[in-house]
């Protein structure tokens, strides 16, 4: 039997931009997107699968891209911060942390953002508090309680599919 | 952080993966969700030298036939929580799943590989053991199906042969009450796991109650004679059962650093309790 080769080719698309990279089968995504691309708003934290800081968006699904091998994700669409808003302006979603002051910090601030979109795109409509608190359950802020993160997801669910929970 | 480095096959089909196990079977860690081995290499506690993907083999099915569920290798834990049939049919199995990991995680681990790493913290064997699971494990040579208890050796040591690939979880549909909780100290993974079952069978109630985290094994105790012996009295039956968990187990209890053998049979004396209880509850 042939031994497998030293490096893989992988197309992925990073936030609508087609990339052809050739990675060792041992480099995580985490790693691909902050060493070779530069998108360092994919924190490596925990490193363990933890803390959940190093989030992205695999074809639309959230994944903890330090438990994701680079290989793994060859023909994906991967979304970070950076993907989701058209030409540099913020979404509802972002407006609605800095009105609820879900972020002290910030270094989580990433993650909880693209949760937060990931659910409102799953749901597509009111979102309740224990929903959320479930999706976010991956994710670990050390500053705001998860108070304010919550009732920022909470609020632009309300404000794109309804009025009261 | 670099992960130490090893060699990746990605075979495209079942033949291939054999193949590979049936030349490499002994040095190849077979990579689904992968959540585990990445811990593990993350930890420096595993240094594999190839890593099989086995993502691309199509085992992504969820079956369910005459009372019978079959989950394929591929399928991941929010699949299953996704899924109506496991939702309404298999209350013990959603259950327990909504208790893996977190969120994010569980749209990567799957639940074969929850089972079959056999690890004391595997928080899907017991409903494994309660809804009579199998493994389907197939190589060269054919494919064998290997069920309970027999399937675990020691900490997480299975049946699976180097050459043999999982590629499905067999359970099957049982009408009754079920329950399941699990004790999590310190991280997101169980220091006990206990499921416990009350369905009646041919006139008689049986009630069984499977552990993860005790000893080496997953264990199974059926307490369904003293259950009718109590003859209805609940609160002297949960504290036999406590009882017996703390002397049966006394000399086979496992201790690490996350739970002294004192302290792991107390909680699974506990755990025990609060399921039956729940269970039993006319």
């Amino acid at each position: 039997m042939s031994e497998p080769p030293e490096l893989v080719t992988i197309r992925i698309k990073v936030n609508g931009v087609e990339r052809e990279l050739q990675v060792r089968p041992h480099e995580r995504l985490l790693d691909v997107l902050r060493d070779r691309l530069h998108i360092l708003s994919v924190r490596g934290s925990c490193e363990q699968g933890s803390c959940g800081l190093c989030t992205v968006l695999v074809n639309g699904i959230p994944m903890k891209s330090c438990m994701v091998l680079a290989h793994e994700v060859d023909g994906a669409e991967i979304t970070t911060v950076e993907g989701i808003s058209n030409l540099g302006e913020i979404t509802l979603l972002q407006r609605k942390f800095i009105e609820h002051f879900a972020f002290q910090c910030g270094f989580c601030t990433p993650a909880f953002v693209l949760v937060g979109h990931y659910l409102l795109n799953k749901h597509k409509r009111l979102l309740t508090r224990e929903e959320v608190a479930e999706g976010i359950s991956g994710l670990i802020c050390r500053c705001t309680g998860y108070k304010p993160i919550i009732d920022a997801i909470v609020d632009a669910s309300r404000e794109m599919y309804g009025k009261n929970v | 952080m670099i992960l130490p480095p090893f060699k990746l096959y990605k075979p495209r089909n079942i033949d291939e993966a054999l193949e590979v196990l049936e030349e490499r079977g002994d040095e190849v860690v077979v990579f689904a969700g992968g959540t585990k081995i990445m811990l593990l290499m993350q930890w420096g506690m595993a240094r594999p030298n190839y890593i099989m993907d086995i993502k691309s083999l199509g085992l992504n099915h969820v079956k369910y036939e005459d009372g019978k569920l079959t989950v394929e290798a591929g399928v991941t834990l929010n699949e299953l929580i996704d899924n109506e049939v496991i939702r309404e049919r298999f209350s013990l199995l959603y259950e327990t799943i909504k208790s893996i990991a977190d969120d994010i995680i569980r749209n990567k681990a799957t639940l074969v590989g929850n089972i079959v790493d056999a690890a004391p913290y595997a928080t899907a064997v017991p409903a494994f053991l309660l809804l009579n699971g199998k493994a389907v494990l197939r190589s060269k040579e054919g494919t064998r199906e290997v069920g309970g208890l027999d399937f675990f050796v020691d900490i997480m040591k299975t049946a699976q042969k180097p050459n043999e690939l999982v590629i499905a979880i067999q359970f099957d549909e049982i009408k009754g009450k079920a329950k399941f909780l699990d004790f999590k100290g310190d991280s997101l993974f169980s220091v006990v796991n206990v499921a416990a079952i009350k369905y009646s069978q041919d006139g008689h109630d049986l009630v069984k109650v499977a552990i993860t985290g005790l000893t080496n094994k997953p264990v199974i105790v059926d307490f369904s004679d003293q259950y009718a012996e109590s003859k209805g009295n609940v609160d002297a039956f949960l504290r036999k059962a406590r009882e017996y968990i703390r002397s049966e187990y006394k000399t086979e209890v496992i201790a690490d650093a996350r739970a002294s053998a004192n302290y792991r049979l107390h909680v699974t004396s506990v755990l025990v309790s609060r399921t039956l209880e729940v269970v039993v509850h006319e």
